[in-house]
């Protein structure tokens, strides 16, 4: 039935999605998103005082990141960014416009969004940054959550971030589950063979629901990971751990919802 | 009044249980206290409301206070009345007289009428979406 309501397109990427628990999708508006780089950029040479002639190119400042800052110095860089980006009130709305039609086809069209930017950066080799195998859901956030990943650079291989498709992440967990002997490395190697390495190029980015297994390993590549990731939800679903006021932000209410509401508080006075 | 002579933030902090558990008073003050060192804002000692379920006998009581402070600083969102008549009518002092409100757990504030919009769908959403329990199909 639900395939009379939904054109073939959209009904094709729910259903990989319902399938997989994830999509690589294409981004709206390069241009903004080539601003945002630019920002970043701006942001971090100045913070790490890299100018006149040691301030390198865009290109070489992104790829190569681990000759200007050493691990020690990554998260001041980090927050410096953060900070700096944060400041404009009209970076989540950019960053939802770019992804706004698969965001709809995923959590629908009343959405909540989280309030501040994530960043990570991970230099090759660094291991201070590893996110071990895990699924959000196991420390109290929302499954109703998908999580936006959006990458400054190509990632690929273990420059990437890897997920563990819905089905053998559901079957793993239920295992995991009753095996109270099961560790985060015992659990790595038993579903090392199903994981999937996304091969995301710039421009692209991963929405996925983060009840599925996912995380990432040392970037074994010769170049940095910049990535950014944004959660959102369904504006009415359940919240768990990052509330709806604290963590979360209405983006996107319908009048009717609204005016009903309304309605109901009136009512009540 | 001219701005320049308003001093500070009052703090306004709950005896009674914030949105079902109870916050120790010295909790909420420190929550206070950090929130305005972050925003540098000067923090008014608190005001803890009567411990009665419902009660904004104190909150009210800080109305007349309102020309020579910069604003409220509520510990939380969870704190505003339950009623939406009450709300508005503290919107509606807080704003009227130049002055703000802010909640310090949640970083959020109303500092202009186009920001009550903003709070009233959170309150709004969140009892829309906590009717649906996070763990409502759990077997
Ligand atoms: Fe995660």
């Amino acid at each position: 039935m639900a395939g009379k309501f939904i054109d073939a397109n959209e009904q094709g990427f729910i259903d990989a999605f319902l399938a997989k628990g994830y999509a690589i999708i294409p981004l709206d508006g390069k241009a903004q998103l080539d601003a945002v780089r630019e920002r970043i950029y701006a942001l971090g040479t100045a913070h790490l005082g890299l100018k006149g002639a040691k301030k390198p190119s865009l290109e070489e400042f992104f790829d190569n990141t681990q000759r200007f800052v050493g691990v020690e110095g990554l998260n001041g860089l980090r927050l410096a960014v953060i900070n700096g980006l944060n400041a404009d009130p009209g970076l989540m709305p950019g960053f939802f416009g770019m992804a706004r039609k698969f965001i709809e086809w995923t959590v629908g069209n009343e959405i909540a969004m989280q309030r501040g930017i994530n960043l990570s950066i991970q230099l090759p080799g660094d291991d201070s940054s590893l996110l071990p195998l895990h699924s959000d859901v196991w420390d109290g956030n929302s499954p109703y959550e998908v999580v936006l990943w959006l990458p400054l650079v190509d990632c690929y291989k273990t420059k990437s971030m890897y997920v563990l498709p819905r089905p053998e992440s559901r079957r793993a967990y239920g295992e995991f589950k009753k095996d109270k002997s099961f560790n985060a490395e015992k659990l790595f190697q038993r579903v090392k063979p199903g994981l999937v390495w996304l091969d995301v190029p710039y421009g692209k980015a991963v929405l996925f629901s983060h009840s599925i297994m996912h995380g990432n390993r040392v970037n074994d590549e010769k170049t940095t990971r910049w990535t950014f990731n944004i959660r959102l939800k369904g504006l009415l679903t359940p919240y768990g751990v990052k509330e709806l006021g604290e963590s979360f932000l209405p983006a996107v209410v319908r009048p009717a919802t609204r005016i009903g509401f309304e309605y109901v508080q009136e009512e009540k006075a | 009044m001219s701005p320049k002579k308003r001093k500070g933030w009052r703090g306004y902090a709950f005896s009674a249980p914030i949105g079902g558990s109870t916050i120790p008073h010295r909790v909420q003050n420190l929550v206070l206290r950090t929130y305005a060192e972050r925003h540098g804002l000067l923090f008014l000692l608190s005001v803890f409301e009567y411990h009665h379920e419902g009660s904004t006998m104190m909150l009210e009581s800080l109305y007349e206070t309102l020309p020579a402070i910069e604003g409220i600083m509520f510990y939380s969102l969870n704190m505003l009345p339950a009623e939406r008549a009450v709300r508005e009518r503290l919107y509606r002092e807080v704003l009227g007289s130049g002055a703000g409100l802010r909640f310090a757990l949640e970083e959020l504030q109303v500092l202009e009428p186009a920001d009550v919009g903003v709070i009233e769908d959170i309150l709004a959403c969140r009892a829309l979406s906590a009717a649906v329990r996070l763990d409502a199909l759990e077997a």
